[in-house]
């Protein structure tokens, strides 16, 4: 490893204006703290509160069945209580995009353990929530192959997840 | 850095059919993975490594 292995290049806003950030990687070599988070008896839908320079905000995990045997896809939205409901496009600027991906990593490894034949489909609500979920898996690939299998899918085909190639989904399962 | 994980067993949980949101997105993965079908292959690959 060499000393720019311990630094990682990551991007945040402040006052709404894109800025380049750079993060010390801690001993855990992950590059974030995590939100403590609750789960659901049957640990599939999991509860965390981002908490940043705008205030609060209930984000919730969903890991559901889809039509394919032992195939979940996982949805991040914003719940509003206020409302009962859920937002997948909301743009809270809470200034902690890396602690709310390394959060839902936590909740993947989480239901992973819990599942572990289970495989989880999931993609960005939009193109740049895609790639922010590429950024997040990119930053901790050396740690996530050596127990997981991320695939992309890319122009109607699955590949093998590579660092520097956005992807329209993503599957994650363990080895 | 290990979340704290804590199970509650008071937690509502959500019904994906009463979300609009969530059932969009479980219907987008369904369509999408009939389209372009399931990775075996590659799975079986890398697990036979």
């Amino acid at each position: 490893m060499s000393i720019l292995d311990l630094f990682v290049l990551d991007f945040a806003f402040y006052q709404k204006t894109p800025i380049f950030v750079v993060k010390f990687r801690n001993q855990y070599n992950m590059l974030n703290p995590v939100y403590d988070i609750e789960v659901t008896e049957d640990r599939t839908q999991f509860e965390f509160i981002s908490e940043g320079n705008n205030g609060k905000f209930t984000k919730v995990v969903v890991i559901a069945e889809t039509n394919y045997h032992n195939l979940y896809n996982l949805s991040l939205t914003d719940y509003d209580a206020t409302t009962n409901s859920f937002d997948d496009l909301s743009v809270s600027n809470n200034g902690d995009t890396l602690k709310i991906l390394a959060t839902v990593a936590q909740c993947i490894v989480y239901f992973l353990e819990q599942y572990p034949n289970a495989r989880i489909y999931a993609t960005g609500s939009t193109l740049s929530r895609n790639r922010l979920y590429r950024m997040g898996i990119s930053s901790n690939y050396d740690l996530i192959e050596k127990e997981y299998i991320v695939l992309g899918q890319t122009n109607q085909s699955w590949v093998f997840f590579s660092k520097n190639t956005n992807y329209d989904a993503f599957l994650i399962t363990k080895k | 850095m290990a979340a704290n994980i804590k199970v509650n067993p008071n937690m509502k949980k959500i019904d994906p059919n009463e979300s609009k949101v969530i059932r969009e997105k479980i219907q987008k993965a369904n369509d999408m993975l009939k389209n372009i079908g399931l990775p075996e292959d590659l799975l079986h690959k890398e697990i036979a490594k």
